[in-house]
C-alpha cells in the first residue's frame, strides 16, 4: 500500500472514532465540572436527592455508552479490516456550508444593529441568490413582499416587538 | 354531556374553523415536499400560536400534523418520491398506478384510506383515553419515573441503524434538560453565570434548531438535492378516471384492518406511522387471494398503507393525553406546545378540562374530513405547488427560524441557541446519530429527574422500589418489551425499504 493511502487510511480511522471520543470526553467533563458548575447556594438537598446527583448519573451513562460504542466500533473495524472501503462518504460542499453559516450569523448580528426590516431585506436577498439564480426583479420583489408579510404577521398581528435599529 | 357541549362551543368559532383549514393546507404542502418535515413545520408554527387560545393552538398544530401525514403520499404516488417516511408504503402500489395512467384513482384511494383509518383511530382515542386516565390516578412518583423511561423507549423506534447512538443522543438530551435551575432545590446548573440560562434551554428553540435549522445547514452543505423543480411538471398532473364504488368496496376490509393496526401500533411509544403503514400493507398482501398483484398497481395496497399510516395518529395521543408520554416526535412537539400554553397532561386534564378534551376529539373529526376533502379534490393543485423553487422557499424558512426563535424569548440570545442546536443537529445527522432521541431526552428529562428524586427521597434511596412496585415494575417491563418489538419491526421495515430501493 502506498504512503499516501496509509496516511489517508489513518485519517479515516481516526475520524471513525472521533464521535465516541467526544462522547467520552463530554461525560468526563460533566463529571469533573459538576461540583463547580452547580451552584448549591446552601441548599444541598439530602443524601438521596441533590442537584448534583442526576448530572453525575448522566455523566457516567455517557462514559459507559461511549466506551461500549468504541469497543463495538473497534471490533467491527478489526473484523472488516481486510475489506475496508476508503472514502465512500458522500461529499458535500464545505466552502458553501461555511459561507451559508457565516451569512446566517451576519444576519443575526445585523438585526440589533440595523433593525429587523433592513437586516431581513438584505439577508433574504442574499439567500435568494445563494440558493439559485432568479432574475433580479423576481428576487427583489420576492424579498420585499416576504419581509413585509413576515413583519406584518409578527409585528402587527402577533404584537411581537421586533428590533429597531440601534440608533432609534 | 356538559363537557361535550362546551367542547363543541369552543370548536364552532369561525376563527377555529379557518385555522383548521389553513393548518391542513399547510400540512398537506409540507408533507408533500421532501426535505421539509412535519416536526420542522410544527416547530416553526409554534411561535405563531403564542397569541392564540390554547385550544386554537393545539388544533392548528394537529391540523398541520394530520395534513403532513397524508401529504407525503401525494409525491410518493405521483413521482415515487415520498414526502414522509410513512408514505413509502403507499408508493409501492401507488407509483405503478401512476405509470399506468391511474394516478387519480391512487390518490383518491389514499384519501379514502386515510379517512377511514383516521376515524377508527379517533374513536379508539375517545374510548380508551378516559379509561387509562382513571387508571393513572393511582400513579405516584415511581410510576411517573417508569413512564418517563417508557417514553424513552421511543428511542428504539427512531434509532435507525444504531441503538447505542440513539441512547447517547437521548442521554445528551436529558443532560441538556438539566441546564438551568434544578426542579427541587432551584440550584443553578451549568448556566455559567448567564441569567438567560436560568430557566434552562427552551424546548421549542432546541426543536427549531434541531429540525428546521439543521435542514437548512444540510442544504448549505448539499446543494441541489431534493429539488423537485427538476421534475417534469407533466408527471405531477393527475391522470385517469376517479375511484368507483366497487373499487372502494373491494378494498374496504383491508382499509379497516389497516386502521386497527394503526390504533395498536400508534398507542405504543416508538412505533409510529412508518411501521404501521408497512404492517397494514403487509397484512393486505398476506390476506389477499391474489397477492401476486401487489407491487404492480393494486389499489387495495394503497388504501391499506394510508389507513395504517393515518390510523396511528389519534391513538398516539392516548399515552400523550392520559400520561403525558409522547409516542413519537410529533407528539413530543405537541406536548411542548401544550406545556407552553399552561396545559398539563394526565388525569387532571380529564377532570379539570373536559371541555378541552372534547374540543380535541371533535376537532380531530373535523380535521379528518378536511384532509379527505382537500386531498380528494385538491391533490392535483398541491402537487403543482411542490414545484416552488428552493431559492424562494429556503430564504423564507431562514427568516421564519430567526424571527420565530427571537419571538419565543424576545431576546437575540435565543436565536444563537437555535443556531447552536442547528449545528449540533447537522453534525449529528452527518455522523448518523438520530436527532429525535435528543429532543425526547430534553422533553422527558425533567419528568424523569423530578420523579426519580421524589422516589429516592420518599423511599430513603431505595432504587429497587421502582422495580418492585407492581405498577411501575409493569410499566418498565412493557417498556422493555415495546423496545424489543420496535427494534425487530424497524429492522424488518429497513430490509423492506432497501429491497424497494434496489428494485
Amino acid at each position: 500500500m502506498s504512503e499516501e493511502n496509509l496516511i489517508r487510511r489513518g485519517k479515516i480511522q481516526i475520524s471513525q472514532y472521533i464521535d465516541t471520543i467526544i462522547v467520552i470526553l463530554l461525560g468526563a467533563a460533566i463529571l469533573l465540572s459538576s461540583p463547580y458548575l452547580i451552584n448549591h447556594s446552601g441548599e444541598t438537598g439530602n443524601r438521596y436527592a441533590s442537584p448534583v446527583l442526576f448530572p453525575k448519573v448522566l455523566a457516567y451513562t455517557l462514559i459507559i455508552l461511549g466506551v461500549m460504542h468504541l469497543i463495538l466500533k473497534v471490533k467491527k473495524n478489526i473484523s472488516n479490516s481486510e475489506n475496508q472501503q476508503m472514502g465512500s462518504e458522500e461529499k458535500g460542499e464545505k466552502k458553501s456550508f461555511l459561507i451559508g453559516l457565516c451569512a446566517l450569523c451576519v444576519y443575526v448580528i445585523l438585526i440589533p444593529i440595523a433593525g429587523f426590516v433592513v437586516a431581513t431585506l438584505l439577508s433574504s436577498f442574499y439567500f435568494v441568490y445563494y440558493f439559485g439564480k432568479p432574475k433580479w426583479y423576481q428576487a427583489l420583489l420576492f424579498t420585499i413582499i416576504s419581509t413585509t408579510v413576515i413583519y406584518y404577521i409578527f409585528g402587527q398581528l402577533l404584537n411581537v416587538p421586533l428590533p429597531n435599529p440601534f440608533f432609534l | 354531556m356538559n363537557n361535550f357541549s362546551e367542547g363543541l362551543a369552543l370548536i364552532l368559532d369561525p376563527s377555529i374553523i379557518i385555522l383548521l383549514i389553513v393548518g391542513v393546507l399547510i400540512g398537506l404542502l409540507i408533507g408533500a415536499l421532501p426535505g421539509l418535515t412535519d416536526p420542522m413545520a410544527l416547530g416553526l408554527a409554534i411561535p405563531f400560536t403564542f397569541a392564540m387560545e390554547p385550544i386554537a393552538a393545539i388544533l392548528l398544530l394537529l391540523a398541520i400534523h394530520f395534513g403532513a401525514i397524508y401529504g407525503g403520499s401525494i409525491t410518493a404516488i405521483l413521482i415515487n418520491t415520498p414526502g414522509t417516511p410513512a408514505a413509502a408504503a403507499a408508493s409501492i402500489d401507488g407509483y405503478p398506478l401512476t405509470l399506468k395512467g391511474q394516478s387519480r384513482k391512487a390518490l383518491q384511494m389514499a384519501s379514502f384510506g386515510a379517512l377511514v383509518g383516521g376515524f377508527i383511530s379517533a374513536i379508539s382515542l375517545m374510548i380508551f383515553a378516559p379509561i387509562l386516565a382513571k387508571f393513572a390516578l393511582e400513579f405516584g412518583p415511581q410510576e411517573y419515573f417508569a413512564l418517563g423511561i417508557f417514553g424513552l423507549s421511543v428511542v428504539a423506534g427512531v434509532a435507525g441503524k444504531s441503538l447505542i447512538k440513539a441512547l447517547i443522543a437521548a442521554t445528551l438530551g436529558i443532560f441538556v434538560s438539566t441546564i438551568g435551575a434544578d426542579p427541587l432545590f432551584g440550584a443553578e446548573r451549568f448556566t455559567f453565570g448567564n441569567y438567560f440560562l436560568y430557566d434552562g434551554i427552551d424546548l421549542v428553540t432546541s426543536l427549531i434548531g434541531l429540525y428546521a435549522l439543521s435542514e437548512i445547514l444540510n442544504q448549505f452543505y448539499f446543494k441541489k438535492k431534493n429539488n423537485l423543480s427538476n421534475h417534469d411538471i407533466n408527471k405531477l398532473k393527475l391522470t385517469g378516471e376517479g375511484l368507483t364504488f366497487s373499487e372502494i368496496r373491494k378494498s374496504f376490509k383491508s382499509i379497516v384492518k389497516g386502521g386497527f393496526i394503526g390504533v395498536i401500533v400508534g398507542a405504543l411509544p416508538g412505533t409510529g406511522a412508518p411501521i404501521s403503514a408497512f404492517m397494514s400493507y403487509g397484512e393486505a398482501v398476506r390476506s389477499s387471494k391474489k397477492p401476486e398483484r401487489f407491487g404492480k398497481g393494486e389499489l387495495e395496497g394503497v388504501g391499506a398503507a394510508e389507513a395504517g399510516s393515518v390510523g396511528t395518529e389519534s391513538s398516539a395521543m392516548i399515552p400523550l393525553l392520559t400520561l403525558g408520554i409522547p409516542g413519537d416526535v410529533a407528539m413530543a412537539i405537541l406536548l411542548g406546545s401544550f406545556m407552553l400554553h399552561g396545559i398539563s397532561f394526565g388525569p387532571d386534564l380529564f377532570i379539570k378540562s373536559g371541555d378541552i378534551i372534547y374540543a380535541i376529539y371533535i376537532g380531530i373529526m373535523i380535521l379528518l374530513v378536511l384532509v379527505f376533502v382537500f386531498s380528494w379534490f385538491g391533490s392535483g393543485i398541491i402537487a403543482k405547488l411542490v414545484l416552488i423553487p428552493p431559492y424562494f422557499m429556503y430564504p423564507i424558512i431562514i427568516v421564519l427560524i430567526v424571527t420565530g426563535t427571537f419571538t419565543l424569548m424576545n431576546d437575540i440570545f435565543n436565536v444563537w441557541i437555535a443556531i447552536l442546536f442547528g449545528i449540533i443537529g447537522f453534525f449529528m445527522i452527518k455522523m448518523e446519530y438520530p436527532v429525535a432521541p435528543l429532543l425526547l431526552g430534553i422533553i422527558l428529562g425533567p419528568i424523569i429527574e423530578h420523579n426519580f428524586l421524589l422516589s429516592m427521597s420518599a423511599t430513603n434511596g431505595d432504587l429497587l422500589s421502582i422495580i418492585t412496585r407492581p405498577l411501575s415494575g409493569s410499566i418498565l417491563l412493557i417498556a422493555l418489551v415495546s423496545m424489543i418489538l420496535t427494534i425487530r419491526a424497524q429492522r424488518s421495515i429497513q430490509k423492506r425499504l432497501s429491497g424497494n430501493i434496489s428494485g
